[in-house]
């Protein structure tokens, strides 16, 4: 139906010049109207991403945020790897975590089965907040969720989703996709620019900037205790997403010149009046025309 | 940045000249063994490199060699991405040589070479021929001169493990400390840097440890022996 749409917009404009209908005053204002298109629709606009999936690994660099103070109560924690082989007692109830800037916190499922947080920072990766005592944390933090309780996570911070597979990777994000959703022109209104599945075994980036310099600050969470993997929901504004792919260079997902096109409501309905308008004008243009005509011959029969 | 990677790598592919006091080593066989493709074969090798970091005016690699019996050197190097790999042998002339060295490195791929940041190409020199997977003694390499106020990378394949390394030496026992996870871009054949201090590292034999926790667990630790000869 669109695409039919599109045919008719473009032979009323292409019929409308053809015909002569369309005149110098008529070409400077279709000028001007081509231009303004051209121009709006490369004027850079918000893009939230929205990326859901299932993986077996993913890492957030938190901020200081109320977001990122978690629920670890009933957790074990290793905080010095030299003692890994003692029996760890699990963290009392009501302890909360409360991470440092830029602690990074890599989620990931263990081939046990166990939902594994490991924490690491230049410095302090945060505070343990229990109901006797704070507890400050060292630089490399290991964290074993408890896995009987399903658990909602938010975060907020920049993030990393999945795993360029190599050798010895075996936590790998296992599926997904992307929803682009874009700001309509000229409204505050969003419409879906685009939707792009992943492969097994992709690696995801969110970049703030066409140069992939800066990763963006997104909010989102995960779902753990549901199924035996991570179920993830990230938002976040960017400039496009990098996709790590083996065996290829890997690509960048952003909206298309295109997707504004065909799927911004606002310029499909801009672009739908100009072709009427145009129709209208060949169509006022063609009975003028013929009552000119029979007027002209009215005028000799009459003489 | 990618103008000074771009310089660095002319200036190390493109300048073998050297002062008349240096040593240059020459290839064990006629042939100079190296692939570029997206098909290169990874190994499951945990230490991928052990190399100096280099400063801005330095002209080529070379091996910082100690005294060692061996007449023979390997010197392999592989880009971060897994496209580049290197595999050559070097033929030392007399035994009990010490000393900066500068082995042959006539590549066909100056150009993407040269395209590298740094850190993105991995060095390992060791004695002996290069059928050897796991070579327990390590030469120090580096892309250009060495000074003492520089660092030294390991750069390890991890297999996206957390990684710790331990130092061992006259000067420092059981140092225990951090590595860096490279985060950026493709990480097909190394995923981690471990930097040292070249002051921490005395001359002669260096005990390194590299421990790795993954999954929860502890993996078996690589041990290597760094050869060091004082710059």
């Amino acid at each position: 139906m669109n695409k039919l749409s599109s045919q008719f917009k473009f032979v009323a404009i292409l019929s409308a010049i053809k015909s002569g209908s369309v005149k110098f005053g008529s070409l400077i204002f279709i000028l001007f109207l081509a231009v303004a298109v051209v121009i709006t629709l490369f004027v850079e606009r918000e893009n939230v991403y929205t990326i859901t999936g299932q993986t077996e690994t993913l890492s957030v660099t938190l901020t200081n945020t109320p977001l990122n103070q978690w629920d670890l109560s009933l957790a074990t924690l290793l905080d010095d790897i030299s003692a890994s082989n003692e029996k760890l007692e699990p963290l009392p109830g009501s302890t909360y975590f409360s991470p440092s800037n830029n602690t990074t916190a890599s989620i990931q499922v263990t081939p046990e089965g166990k939902y594994l947080i490991i924490l690491n920072n230049s410095g302090s990766v945060g505070q343990l907040e229990t109901s006797k005592n704070t507890i400050n944390l060292p630089d490399y933090v290991e964290i074993v969720l408890p896995t009987k309780n399903t658990k909602v996570i938010p975060f907020e911070g920049t993030i990393r989703i999945g795993e360029d597979v190599g050798n010895g990777v075996d936590t790998i994000l296992l599926g997904g996709n992307v929803k682009i959703v874009e700001k309509q022109l000229f409204r505050n209104n969003r419409y879906v620019a685009g939707e792009y599945e992943f492969d097994t075994g992709d690696r995801l980036e969110l970049y703030e900037d066409k140069a992939h310099t800066t990763l963006s600050k997104v909010k989102g969470f995960i779902q753990i205790g549901y199924s035996k993997n991570i179920s993830f929901t990230v938002h976040g504004e960017g400039k496009s997403l990098n996709v790590s792919r083996l065996g290829t260079e890997g690509y960048q997902i952003k909206p298309s010149f295109w997707s504004r096109i065909t799927k911004d409501p606002v310029i499909a309905a801009l672009s739908t009046l100009f072709a009427t308008l145009f129709l209208l004008m060949e169509f006022v243009d063609l009975f003028y025309k013929h009552l000119t005509k029979h007027r002209n011959t009215d005028e000799k029969n009459n003489k | 940045m990618k103008l000074y990677a771009l310089i660095l790598g002319l200036f190390i592919f493109n300048q073998p000249l050297l002062a008349n006091n240096e040593l240059k080593i020459r290839l064990a066989k006629d042939t100079f063994y190296e692939e570029f493709n997206a098909d290169v074969p990874v190994s499951g090798r945990v230490i991928t490199g052990v190399l100096a970091q280099s400063n801005k005016d330095l002209t080529q690699l070379n091996i910082m060699l100690p005294s060692v019996e061996s007449d023979s050197i390997c010197l392999k190097a592989q880009s971060i991405d897994g496209t580049y790999y290197s595999s050559n042998e070097y033929k030392l002339l007399t035994k009990n040589i010490e000393g900066p060295v500068y082995p042959d490195y006539p590549t066909k791929y100056k150009d993407q070479l040269s395209k590298l940041d740094r850190n993105n190409l991995a060095l390992l020199a060791f004695p002996g021929d290069c059928s050897n997977n796991k070579p327990d003694t390590i030469f120090l390499s580096a892309v250009g001169e060495v000074s003492k106020a520089q660092t030294i990378s390991i750069l390890v394949n991890s297999g996206r493990s957390n990684v710790f390394i331990n130092l061992k030496n006259n000067l420092a026992k059981h140092k225990t400390q951090k590595c860096q996870r490279i985060e950026q871009g493709k990480r097909t054949a190394y995923d981690t840097i471990c930097n040292l201090n070249l002051d921490s590292l005395s001359v002669g034999k260096n005990s390194i440890a590299i421990l790795r926790r993954k999954s929860g667990r502890s993996l078996p630790s690589v041990k290597l022996n760094l050869m060091y000869r004082d710059v």
